[in-house]
C-alpha cells in the first residue's frame, strides 16, 4: 500500500501544489516534511500558478449587512459560486465606510464613532480600536516587519479639511499617532481609495501647493 | 479488421488481456511493445486490482480511430465527469496505488486526475489531526513545535 509519505518528492510537490492557499495554511503542522515545503520559496512560486485562484466577494445588501461571497475558479468550465456565507455577527447598525486590504476589511459603523476590522479567511473580528476622531477618514495597509518577516497593519486616519491631518494606528502597538506632516499642500476632491499590495492609494482630482500653484 | 491484442500480468500473475490501442496510452507500455512486441508485459509492481482499474481508465479514454467520425468518442465534458465519478468510487488507499501506477506507467491524464483527487481530499481537511488520519502520517512534532507554528500562522486580527 502506497503512503503519501512514500511519493517521490515531485509527485508530492505537484499534489500540495494543487491545494487552495488557505487551505495549506492551516496543514502546516501536520509534520515536518510539509512544513519544510511550506516554507521553500520555490514551492511557494510553484503553487502560485497551479493553484486555483481563490476570489472573494464582497456585498453590501439593501439592509446593511455585510455578505462575503468564494468562487472558485477550476478549470474553465465549472466556475462555482459557493453563496454568501453568514452575515458579520453584529446588531443592526449603520456602515459609514469600508475599506479592503489583504482580505481584511475596515468598517466604520454609526457615523465613524465605532471601528471594525474583519478577517474574511478566518471571520474572526476585532472591536478594540477607538476611532481617532468622527470627522476622519480611515483606511488599511500592510508593511513587512523587518524583524520577523510577518506582515503587520497599519490604519492611516486621515481628515479631508481646510487643514490637514494625518494619524497612524499600528494594530500591533494599539495606539494612534499623530503625523507631523509639513501642511504646505492642499489635497482636492479625494475620491476613491484603493488597496494594491498592502500599499493604500488615494484617488485625487488635484494637488494644490499652497503658494497656489497647481502641481498635480 | 481484428485489433491486436497484449497481455499484461500483475504482480500476482494473473494476465489481461488488452487492445493495444488502449494499453499505448502508457508511455511505457507503449515502447515496451516496440521493443518487445509478442511478448506478454510483467508489471510486477502492480496488483490486480490496481491493474484493472487502470485499464479501465485506459479502455475509457483510448480514442476511437477505427469508427471514421467522432460519434463514438465521448465529448470532454463527459469525459471529465466520467473521471470525477472513477476516482470518487476508489478508497484512499487504493488511489494512491493508483496514483503511483499511473506515474510508472507514465500515463499523464490518470496521473493529473489522482493527483487532484488527493489534493481535494487535503483541501477538505479541516486541520492536522484530520490530515493526519486520512492519510496515516506520523505526528513528528512536539508540542511546543506545533505551538510555534500556530503562532507564526496567526493572523493580525
Amino acid at each position: 500500500m502506497t503512503m503519501i509519505s512514500d511519493l517521490p518528492g515531485d509527485l508530492f510537490e505537484d499534489i500540495l501544489s494543487r491545494v487552495p492557499a488557505i487551505s495549506l495554511k492551516r496543514l502546516r503542522s501536520s509534520c515536518k516534511r510539509w512544513n519544510r515545503l511550506f516554507n521553500n520559496k520555490e514551492f511557494a512560486r510553484k503553487h502560485l500558478h497551479k493553484a486555483p485562484k481563490q476570489s472573494f466577494f464582497l456585498t453590501v445588501t439593501k439592509d446593511y449587512y455585510i455578505y462575503l461571497m468564494t468562487i472558485n475558479h477550476r478549470g474553465i468550465r465549472s466556475i462555482q459560486s459557493k453563496g454568501e456565507l453568514s452575515p458579520i455577527d453584529c446588531e443592526r447598525i449603520i456602515i459609514s465606510e469600508v475599506f479592503h486590504c489583504d482580505g481584511l476589511l475596515l468598517c466604520t459603523f454609526d457615523n465613524k464613532t465605532r471601528i471594525m476590522l474583519w478577517n474574511s479567511f478566518t471571520g474572526q473580528t476585532s472591536w478594540g480600536i477607538q476611532p481617532f476622531c468622527t470627522s476622519h477618514t480611515y483606511a488599511l495597509g500592510s508593511y513587512q516587519e523587518s524583524r520577523y518577516g510577518n506582515c503587520s497593519y497599519k490604519i492611516l486616519s486621515y481628515k479631508d479639511d481646510s487643514v490637514h491631518e494625518f494619524a497612524i494606528y499600528e494594530i500591533n502597538s494599539n495606539s494612534w499617532r499623530i503625523l507631523d506632516v509639513v501642511q504646505d499642500f492642499r489635497l482636492l476632491y479625494i475620491g476613491t481609495y484603493a488597496s494594491l499590495k498592502g500599499k493604500t492609494y488615494i484617488g485625487l482630482l488635484r494637488i494644490v501647493k499652497m503658494n497656489n500653484s497647481t502641481c498635480s | 479488421m481484428s485489433k491486436k491484442m497484449i497481455v499484461l500480468k500483475s504482480s500476482e500473475g494473473v494476465s489481461f488481456v488488452v487492445e493495444e490501442a488502449v494499453a499505448r496510452q502508457s508511455k511505457i507500455i507503449s515502447f515496451l511493445v516496440e521493443e518487445f512486441p509478442d511478448r506478454e508485459l510483467p508489471l510486477t509492481n502492480m496488483t490486480s486490482e490496481i491493474l484493472r482499474k487502470t485499464i479501465e481508465y485506459c479502455k475509457k479514454h483510448v480514442v476511437e480511430d477505427d469508427g471514421g467520425g467522432d460519434s463514438s468518442s465521448s465529448s470532454s465534458g463527459d469525459l471529465k465527469e466520467w473521471d470525477v465519478k472513477f476516482v470518487a468510487e476508489i478508497d484512499q488507499p487504493r488511489l494512491m496505488d493508483l496514483l503511483m501506477a499511473a506515474n510508472y506507467l507514465d500515463i499523464p491524464s490518470l496521473l493529473d486526475v489522482t493527483c487532484q483527487k488527493v489534493a481535494d481530499t487535503i483541501a477538505a481537511c479541516n486541520d492536522e489531526k484530520e490530515i493526519r488520519a486520512t492519510f496515516n502520517i506520523e505526528n513528528d512534532f512536539t508540542e511546543e513545535e506545533v505551538e510555534a507554528i500556530r503562532m507564526e500562522n496567526q493572523y493580525p486580527i
